[in-house]
């Protein structure tokens, strides 16, 4: 400012006195410079302050706001869970998955003689695993029975998909008799989060546990977080 | 491919009891130097077998990538949810538009004593955009726990017998937080 003032009487040689009114604007200015670093957080006062005064009608538009961003947030992680990311598997780019269709491209179910074919003749897989039935099934654990839904999977599985466990170690071999896999979501449910490796449990279909028949459980549970 | 509503995970084995359970998916890893064509051309050559009993014309093996694999039973309801999701932020927006702009009227007096004690336009407005802004960011906070809210519902309510295991992937990550920051910077600037 005081440079201002000083440029101001060099320009007007023929008075070496400031007039008023251009003094006055000079501070105006001044002062307001001076303020326009607070001035920011006095609006944001001001906004907040407008949100006080009428607290009915903001609440009613911050509401209506947040209901709109919360299902559109909403509807974008579902679309980019669906349509952008990558199953969480090991390199999921290399995995296919094959299926069989007639000459009028309706899926055919596929049968174990498929798999066999497709092993013994194909060159193109380093590996290939099988999904199998998909049951819903009672566990009995400390006298807690649960309901769980089971798959039978080929022991390759895990290996060919990349996929590494929390704890324990994944299927390895059909012959390992009555080890089970569990996912994180059982073991928080059924087992409370406890530990669970190397304890029994007891698997039995529900068709027919009335007939006394019992799947023998596990002897090595595992638990693991998949999705996909 | 593993689905995401199974507890428990068993080794096959061939049980006297049942010892052909229905296949219900096929995965393969393909060697390095495979392209999804070269195992494609491959599997085409080869003839499943039938049984005695079942007469299909011209069965074939087909290969599908296991990432894109079952996207197109999501369009339609995507389609669904992109639609309703603007419509609510259309309505939304209108709605809060005409509330401020009421308010804006009554506030007149407000912007008039303002600009005599030497706010220009440009103050006044700065104003407006901060009160916008404020506005909008309280809701854009809430909005992201109504968001969390929804991504949790989607994970638990969805039956995962309808086959679209993929929703289960479904998470609010620093990408969702952006998308909320976004959406609620764009509504600010229609919002002033």
């Amino acid at each position: 400012m005081h440079d201002e003032l000083e440029l101001h009487a060099a320009n007007d040689p023929g008075s070496r006195r400031l007039q008023p009114d251009i003094v006055l604007r000079l501070m105006r200015g001044a002062v307001n410079r001076m303020l326009s670093a607070d001035k920011t957080l006095v609006d944001v006062k001001s906004g907040f302050r407008q949100l006080r005064k009428r607290p009915a009608l903001y609440a009613g538009s911050v509401l209506a706001i947040a209901f709109a961003i919360g299902v559109s947030l909403t509807v974008f992680c579902a679309f980019r869970a669906v349509f952008l990311q990558s199953p969480p598997y090991s390199d999921p780019d290399g995995l296919v998955s094959i299926e069989k269709f007639d000459a009028d491209h309706r899926p055919v179910p596929l049968r174990h003689n498929d798999f066999n074919v497709l092993r013994e003749h194909s060159r193109s897989f380093s590996g290939l695993a099988l999904l199998m039935g998909y049951p819903e099934m009672q566990t009995l654990f400390e006298s807690r029975r649960s309901s769980v839904r089971v798959q039978r999977v080929s022991a390759n599985l895990f290996w060919i998909i990349g996929v590494t466990p929390l704890l324990g170690r994944v299927l390895s071999s059909p012959d390992t008799p009555g080890s089970v896999l569990l996912s994180s979501r059982a073991w928080q449910r059924i087992f409370s989060g406890g530990s669970v490796i190397g304890r029994k449990i007891l698997l039995t279909r529900r068709a027919t546990r009335s007939s006394g028949y019992y799947h023998k459980g596990s002897t090595c549970p595992t638990r693991a977080s998949m999705s996909g | 491919m593993p689905n995401a509503g199974v507890d428990v995970w068993i080794a096959n084995r061939v049980s006297f009891l049942d010892p052909f359970p229905p296949i219900t998916g096929l995965i393969g890893r393909l060697k390095s130097d495979t392209t999804t064509e070269d195992a494609t051309r491959d599997v085409r050559r080869l003839t499943p077998p039938l049984p005695a009993n079942q007469y299909y014309e011209g069965v074939h093996f087909e290969i599908r990538p296991l990432a894109g694999r079952d996207r197109h039973l999501y369009i339609p309801l995507f389609v669904l949810l992109i639609l309703a999701a603007v419509g609510i932020l259309v309505l939304a927006l209108l709605n809060v538009a005409s509330s401020l702009m009421a308010r804006a009227n009554a506030r007149q007096f407000e912007f008039a004593v303002r600009n005599v004690f030497g706010a220009i336009r440009s103050h006044i407005f700065t104003q407006v955009m901060i009160e916008s802004f404020v506005l909008s960011s309280s809701g854009g906070l809430i909005g992201v726990i109504f968001g969390y809210a929804g991504v949790r519902a989607i994970r638990q309510l969805i039956p995962e017998s309808v086959g679209l295991t993929r929703l289960q992937m479904t998470h609010l990550d620093p990408t969702g937080w952006s998308f909320a920051l976004g959406a609620s910077i764009i509504m600010a600037f229609y919002l002033v």
